[in-house]
């Protein structure tokens, strides 16, 4: 037998460097054992699942929600109606900048309480300036300030969208009826679409978001509201779960300036075409041609 | 075209190389009426598919919009008295059922000693703006008819005829219910719902939580607090940063 050379010691000890190198960068996957179960790893694309296999996602997703929550909840699949184009539009000379729509998201979505998460972030801006790197979304005092308007800021819904030409799986896509959706179960977390966004409209749940089991709404839906798993994006829907059924999105009813309007474009009796045809209206960094479907607009 | 025409250099060539592809294109003569047939149905479907998507929007609208009216005032507080300070209430037809209907003042100040504490702040309006002289229980409408208190929407309407427009146009003035009225009802608010007809600028408040973003007072643990902005422009540069 050979006598044992520097060498061999050395190949010994990187070897048994590498191992462990390679043993603790396997190390995630010990903890992707518990969150996850097969099904939910060989789950397709939204786009991609017929009926039957919507139905088992829907179900798997409830019970997941039961066990981790303690909420039973009932997730839909509620597709998008035919005819309908959403539109959104936002009185400027009325909002007073109180946050409650952005309470009201928190509420309605099911968002991480300990953040404080919601879709809709509110611009404290300069009266006469529109400079968005100046608004503040920190403001902590009685509204509305002397020499300040507020700008309520969420997903505007783009028919140009640049968090959909970046995303690297598909994982959000446009609908028929104007609603940017995510597929929570197929986007991976890169947050590509967060930094395409302009207006921040996009949220990473950094870590599992938490909410108490009493205050979960339990009306929710595969595309919208349902709870979302730790690293994955989301953004506000304009309430997919309520608007395709008919009704106005939750921070539309909480404000209570009325200062929002929400509608069918394609509807030419609609407010929302009504204001878009006689208000001064605009919407955000036009100059970028993302073509939002959020319109702003003041009264005089 | 074959890549070998470009090299051609008489015309003669390229006049050989067109009738050969003339000939071979022939073969395709009985297919091109079937072809023309296709087009022309495509074209068609385009046409109707392209006419659906601009169809009207869902339904005719079978649900109603119910306008909330104001309550009916019962009594006013006079006073505060007692241990908790609670607030003497006094029905209206206390005084009102045995006064003659008198003048009403020219300014609010007048009335303190009846109706205590009331404030006034409606631009230059006098109490006989909206009041009528004679008849405490109803409002006096531009054209000289008399309306109950409750139908106010109609008076504040006459002057104030922008926001009346908006109103109608449903730009102004909260709601909640239904978007399409073809699957649910919608309550609209009144004026008086938001508006104190006396002093009717839209009262402020303390807004709701700010968001907890990473780059206030300490960060993400679970003590963050968000950053206090003061009105000051020094301070307001120092918080100013979109997260």
């Amino acid at each position: 037998m050979k006598p044992h050379t520097r060498r061999t010691a050395l190949k010994v000890l990187g070897g048994t460097l590498g191992a462990a190198a390679f043993a603790h960068a396997m190390a995630p996957l010990r903890q992707w054992q518990e969150g996850q179960s097969v099904d939910d790893f060989l789950q397709r694309h939204y786009k991609e699942l017929d009926r039957e296999q919507m139905n088992a996602v829907l179900r798997r997703l409830e019970a997941q929600t039961e066990r981790e929550y303690g909420k039973s909840v009932s997730i839909r699949d509620i597709r998008p109606m035919q005819g309908v184009e959403f539109g959104y539009a936002l009185n400027l000379s009325v909002c007073i900048g109180c946050r409650k729509c952005a309470e009201a998201c928190h509420v309605e979505n099911n968002h991480d309480r300990r953040t404080n998460n919601s879709y809709i972030r509110v611009l404290e801006m300069e009266q006469g300036s529109m400079d968005l790197e100046k608004g503040n979304a920190n403001y902590d005092h009685a509204v509305p300030a002397k020499g300040k308007y507020y700008l309520p800021v969420q997903c505007h819904q783009c028919d140009n969208a640049p968090c959909v030409k970046v995303c690297p799986v598909q994982a959000t896509w446009k609908e028929p009826d104007g609603i940017v959706a995510v597929d929570y179960n197929w986007c991976i977390g890169c947050r590509y679409c967060e930094a395409a966004c302009p207006y921040h409209a996009r949220r990473f749940n950094w870590t599992k978001p938490e909410v108490p089991a009493d205050e979960i709404n339990p009306d929710q839906a595969y595309l919208s509201n349902r709870m979302r798993p730790q690293g994955v994006i989301e953004k506000c829907t304009f309430c997919l779960h309520r608007t395709r059924e008919g009704r106005m999105p939750a921070c539309l009813e909480a404000c209570p300036a009325g200062a929002r309007v929400f509608g069918n474009l394609l509807d030419p009796d609609s407010e929302i075409r009504w204001v878009l045809e006689n208000k001064r209206v605009f919407v955000l960094k036009e100059e970028l041609g993302t073509r939002p479907r959020f319109f702003y607009f003041f009264d005089e | 075209m074959p890549r070998c025409f470009l090299y051609c250099q008489s015309e003669v060539m390229r006049m050989m190389f067109f009738v050969s592809f003339a000939r071979r294109a022939l073969f395709f003569s009985p297919f091109v009426p079937l072809l023309a047939a296709c087009v022309m149905v495509s074209c068609n479907r385009a046409e109707t598919e392209r006419a659906k998507a601009f169809a009207p929007p869902p339904g005719e609208p079978k649900y109603s919009v119910t306008v909330r009216r104001p309550a009916k005032l019962h009594s006013v507080p006079v006073a505060k008295s007692g241990e908790m300070e609670e607030e003497l209430q006094v029905a209206c037809e206390t005084c009102h059922s045995i006064t003659e209907e008198g003048r009403l003042p020219q300014r609010a100040a007048e009335l303190e000693e009846f109706h205590v504490g009331l404030q006034v702040s409606h631009g230059d309006l006098s109490c006989r703006s909206c009041h009528d002289q004679e008849d405490a229980r109803s409002l006096r409408l531009a054209d000289g008819r008399n309306v109950p208190m409750r139908d106010a929407m109609d008076l504040c309407g006459q002057c104030h005829g922008p926001q009346f427009r908006d109103y109608r146009r449903g730009s102004h003035g909260g709601m909640i219910g239904y978007w399409d009225l073809s699957q649910g009802p919608r309550v609209r608010n009144n004026c008086v719902s938001c508006h104190d007809p006396h002093t009717p600028a839209f009262v402020g408040m303390q807004p709701v939580f700010p968001p907890k973003d990473r780059d206030v007072i300490g960060n993400d643990s679970q003590e963050a607090r968000p950053r206090t902005s003061s009105v000051s422009a020094s301070d307001a540069k120092a918080t100013a940063r979109l997260p």
